[in-house]
């Protein structure tokens, strides 16, 4: 699936709850008003296509991972939790547009990953407050909606629901993935 | 409904499920009260063949959920899918004078629906060594009393263990225990080669592994090894009082079950010299009624069990039922949950398994086994596990900008094994731990039950000795970063609370004798964890089936011949 084919599943997925447009994002996060949580959704769908790599575009035929994410990290992270989250979207966004004038979905593909790998490798020197932890947590979110979903756990794993029985000692064959979600 | 039977079971779960069925099989009009909701079989499993991907949240509860139920949330097996048998913490509550994380599950089956299934018989040693080494009164029963009730106990419930030929773990009826994998069986090599008084073996659980014509008649299947169990199981692949001995009990047409019904107390009839019933109060309606029976079964899960009999004071008792001596309620013992250690293992890469299991490795008490060689008293089990970790090992296994199609697929196979480790330390009854009623009352005039359990310096210096000697024992077999923690979690998480009317000889220092009887009102039997002497070490849900069960034969014995 090409760039332009990706940025239109994300759009969709975003404007089906009904996403600020980007312009308006952009403005409330300059002006620091108040950014509403919803307002991640397409940058969680954005790292999601990222991160997911090509699973990205069957997992998201049954599932809205930006808008699981909000949900989650919205009803069951704790306050300082959730706001980390947010406060570290708002930041990462404010860092592409001062750095590209852009948020992250709409930068070019050699962009975003040079975003994203400054992102995990400055531990020492973050781009913003906590940047370092925030992608980190934002990517094991990411995994758990992927490898919790019937995609994820079905297709890429080896999920079986009704295993039958336990089988203690069996032998790891190359490219066996785990059966367990 | 009649109001009027030969038994009256205060309780639906572990236990009462035995009092239920033994009294029915032997003819006795049976009344089993209830104070949750009816959960019928299979009926009302609701999230049972559900997937993760089925729930909101996938499993995991929202934050509000978690900050208003800040003590149940604490319980490892409350969660999306089983949030619905567990009582919420404004539900019934209760004062903690000290903390203590009462866990609960009001429904027919009580916790039997969500409770951890390992189910291994107390040794002869666990019987003697509260008197031998002077920690508590003597236990009026021991190993040989109870054998026999073990055994019919597992021959119904269905319990997947190995023959080990343990004194210390004795061998029951067993069916195929589970399997080991291979770094538990490596870690159980190294333990028994480096350490000659400890010897690991397969846990045993109340899982049919196989089938046998009794679970047919039960109308169980075999576990598929799922480890939903927590949801209740349709195919009855475990131990629940509501997929095995309540359903059996009502076949026999003995059976009457009342739900949403609180037993405010027992009545004693002062001229009979003996309880004449219960009075209850509707859960829904508060309508409150007087019910009659001959004999009373008291199985409503420790604490519970403690308030009817504090609760159920006359002229003649004015303390409690029975409580001449001023002991119910005190002598309350846990087990002690504080110690664990995390473990890496390298190697066995190639080595995997399938399936869930519902057992881990346990190891008996090596401590204080024939005489009291340590500092504290009691011992304590140990019980491990080895697995391979799974997608959640990002943060530490993939370090810098790593994503993408190589990221996830490195991430979909298993990782490293990763060890966890725990302690089941015995708890030592004292004076001071106990429960008592407050002034406040709940919603249906009965009063809030206080409890103040802690721990002691006993149980400091066996968490010490766990975390040194858990430690030695994984750093010989090889594991890398050993990481030993004591979480410092409050008493009551373990779920295994015990005492308050404890077993003896002696009426002045006892509440029950050793059929479970009252020792002051003979037609009153208390066989859950509230008789419990001490905690010993052993998880302790089969002792109480096998008590009740006894104790169950020992009462119909006695109506029969018109003693009670």
């Amino acid at each position: 699936m090409d760039r332009r084919s990706s940025l239109g599943i994300i759009a969709k997925a975003s404007f089906s709850i009904g996403i600020l447009p980007e312009k308006i994002l952009l403005n409330a996060l300059k002006s620091d008003k108040k950014v509403k949580p919803t307002d991640f959704v397409i940058l969680f769908e954005s790292l999601g296509r990222n991160f997911l790599g090509d699973f990205y575009f069957e997992f998201v035929k049954e599932n809205n991972l930006g808008a699981f994410l909000q949900c989650y990290i919205e009803n069951c992270l704790s306050e300082k939790e959730k706001g980390n989250f947010f406060e570290g979207s708002s930041n990462f966004q404010k860092y592409c547009d001062n750095q590209y004038s852009s948020v992250f979905e709409k930068l070019e593909e050699s962009k975003m990953e040079k975003v994203l790998n400054d992102l995990f490798l400055k531990k020492e020197k973050p781009l913003f407050k906590n940047s370092y932890q925030w992608i980190y947590n934002l990517r094991r979110l990411i995994l758990f909606a992927f490898f919790k979903s019937e995609y994820g756990a079905k297709k890429v794993l080896r999920y079986d629901p009704i295993p039958g029985t336990y089988i203690g000692e069996i032998e790891l064959k190359p490219n066996d993935t785990s059966w367990a979600t | 409904m009649t109001t009027d039977f030969d038994v009256i079971v205060i309780g639906s779960g572990m236990s009462g499920g035995w009092a239920a069925k033994e009294f029915c099989e032997k003819g006795f009009k049976t009344l089993v009260i209830e104070r949750g909701k009816n959960v019928k079989h299979i009926k009302d499993y609701p999230t049972a063949w559900k997937n993760p991907w089925d729930f909101e949240y996938k499993g995991y509860l929202p934050k509000g959920t978690i900050e208003e139920n800040p003590v149940v949330s604490r319980c490892y097996a409350f969660n999306e899918a089983t949030e619905h048998f567990f009582v919420k913490d404004n539900e019934h509550p209760y004062k903690q004078v000290k903390p203590f994380d009462w866990i609960r599950g009001y429904q027919v089956g009580g916790k039997s629906l969500m409770w951890a299934r390992q189910v291994q018989r107390w040794s002869k040693n666990e019987f003697i060594s509260s008197s031998r080494d002077k920690y508590a009164i003597p236990w009026p029963i021991g190993y040989d009393d109870l054998s026999n009730w073990y055994s019919r106990v597992e021959s119904f419930i269905g319990v997947a263990g190995n023959k080990d030929g343990l004194e210390e773990a004795p061998d029951g009826e067993f069916l195929r225990p589970w399997e080991m994998n291979a770094v538990e069986k490596y870690i159980q090599k190294s333990i028994k080669q480096n350490f000659k008084d400890r010897t690991p073996v397969i846990s045993r659980t109340a899982h049919l592994t196989e089938m046998k014509d009794q679970f047919i008649k039960q109308g169980r299947t075999q576990c598929q090894a799922r480890t939903l169990c927590e949801r209740g199981c349709p195919l009855g692949g475990y131990y629940s009082s509501t997929s095995s001995t309540l359903p059996w009990a009502e076949k026999t047409g003995n059976l009457t079950l009342l739900t949403d019904s609180i037993v405010e107390k027992i009545i004693y009839d002062e001229e009979l010299g003996k309880a004449k019933g219960v009075k209850i109060v509707n859960r829904l309606s508060k309508k409150v009624e007087v019910i009659t029976g001959r004999c009373v079964f008291v199985n409503a899960a420790t604490i519970n069990s403690n308030l009817v009999l504090l609760n159920s004071t006359s002229n003649r008792f004015p303390k409690g039922l029975g409580n001449d001596n001023g002991l119910l309620g005190r002598y309350i013992s846990f087990h002690n949950y504080r110690g664990k250690v995390n473990a890496k293992f390298n190697g066995f890469e190639n080595s995997y398994y399938s399936g869930r299991r519902p057992a881990s490795i346990m190891m008996p008490t090596f401590r204080n086994r024939d005489s009291q060689d340590m500092s504290f008293k009691g011992g304590y089990m140990v019980f491990y596990t080895a697995s391979r970790d799974n997608w959640w090992r990002d943060t530490k296994h993939f370090r810098g900008p790593q994503y993408g199609n190589e990221f996830m697929k490195k991430i979909s196979m298993p990782g490293p094994w990763s060890i966890y480790m725990m302690m089941q330390g015995e708890n030592i009854p004292i004076y001071s731990n106990h429960v008592r009623l407050g002034k406040k009352r709940d919603d249906y005039g009965i009063p809030i039950i206080e409890i103040s359990v802690d721990y002691t310096n006993n149980d400091e210096l066996m968490i010490k000795d766990f975390l040194k000697e858990g430690k030695k024992m994984l750093e010989r077999a090889g594991c890398t970063d050993i990481n030993p923690y004591d979480t410092k979690q409050a008493p009551g998480l373990d779920i295994h609370e015990v005492g308050g009317a404890r077993m003896g000889n002696d009426s002045d220092n006892s509440i029950l004798n050793k059929w479970n009887q009252m020792h002051l009102c003979p037609n009153v039997f208390v066989a859950d964890g509230a008789c419990m002497t001490t905690s010993g070490t052993k998880n302790p849900s089969l002792t109480f089936m096998a008590i009740t069960a006894r104790a169950a034969n020992f009462a119909a014995e006695q109506l029969k011949n018109k003693k009670i």
